[in-house]
């Protein structure tokens, strides 16, 4: 993890266990902090579909 | 070495959109291509997990088999030097594919935790180039995850664009030198510009930085758009693509 990784994540509140590891140490990847982060990021994909596919029904094209 | 937990990873999720909870055109289609990406992302993720029950599962078959022919599960060195028959490996897989289709859910799921725990013990002792395969598996599937959501976030906002151009096109591209339309772009489509204008504007933003994303839904959907915005500024999108660009750039 370098100071650009620290610097561009520093408003990243889900990141600051990782950030508190410190610049020039290695993330340790496991498998619960990626099935979190890939779980809860894939499903913001889902939200983000449903949210435009009602803004697109709830304003038809006139 | 660190412990890689992988125990965690058979309760990633298995992502499905039913067909109902989609109406648009332009949303049912970009979820297809998402849902594929998502679900590789989770398959990768598993991976290990499920080759190393499957193998389990087949070391059962194989013993059950062994079992059948020798008619005890706990046959004699003199039974043991009984030659096997030439077709034992067609018998090991007939009784692996029954054993695998009359696998109860409950019992995948004990299978996987098995050999989750069978892994975990091994890599406690494998050299650490064979624990850092395992952790680069990780590290692929939030890179395959950003992958994704960054193909997701584009495709969606050029579908929905072409499919309700008259709100949603009111973009301002950060590249002021790109406003407008070319008239080149409106040769390219015969003249004809219905269905075409996400198509056409999408080139303005760079959907692989997340700032420009943002902008790009921001400036579209600027009008009641506050459930579409939040959507794609929670913090777990954030982290997906530094994570990705961390492991990408610095790995």
């Amino acid at each position: 993890m370098d100071s650009h990784f620290l610097e561009e994540t520093k408003d990243v509140k889900l990141l600051s266990d990782i950030r508190a590891l410190g610049a020039n140490n290695p993330i340790l990847f496991d498998g619960e902090m990626t099935t979190d982060f890939v779980g809860k990021g894939i499903n913001c994909g889902f939200e983000l579909l449903k949210s435009v596919d009602k803004w697109l029904i709830d304003h038809p094209t006139p | 070495m660190h412990d890689l937990k992988l125990l965690k990873v058979i309760n990633a999720p298995v992502f499905n959109i039913s067909p109902d909870e989609l109406k648009t055109p332009a949303c049912k289609e970009a979820s297809l291509t998402f849902l594929r990406n998502a679900n590789r992302a989770t398959r990768i993720l598993q991976a290990p997990v499920f080759a190393a029950g499957t193998a389990g599962v087949y070391q059962a078959a194989v013993q059950f088999a062994m079992a059948d022919f020798y008619g005890t599960e706990n046959p004699t060195d003199e039974q043991m030097k009984i030659r096997l028959p030439a077709d034992f490996g067609d018998k090991c897989y007939a009784q692996y594919v029954k054993m695998l289709s009359s696998t109860e859910p409950g019992q995948h799921q004990l299978i996987m935790a098995s050999a989750a725990n069978n892994l975990c013990l091994f890599l406690q002792v494998c050299p650490k180039d064979v624990h850092d395969i395992f952790e680069s598996l990780l590290k692929t599937t939030i890179i395959l995850a950003w992958t994704a959501t960054e193909t997701l976030l584009e495709d969606l906002w050029e579908r929905a664009l072409n499919e309700h151009p008259s709100d949603l096109c009111k973009v301002t591209p950060p590249d002021k030198a790109k406003k407008g339309i070319l008239s080149e772009e409106i040769q390219k489509y015969g003249f004809n510009l219905r269905n075409k204008m996400g198509t056409i504007l999408k080139g303005r933003f760079k959907f692989h930085t997340l700032t420009e994303s943002r902008m790009a839904y921001e400036t579209a959907f600027s009008t009641d758009g506050g459930q579409v915005n939040k959507a794609i500024k929670n913090g777990y999108v954030d982290s997906l693509y530094h994570l990705r660009n961390l492991i990408a750039h610095n790995s």
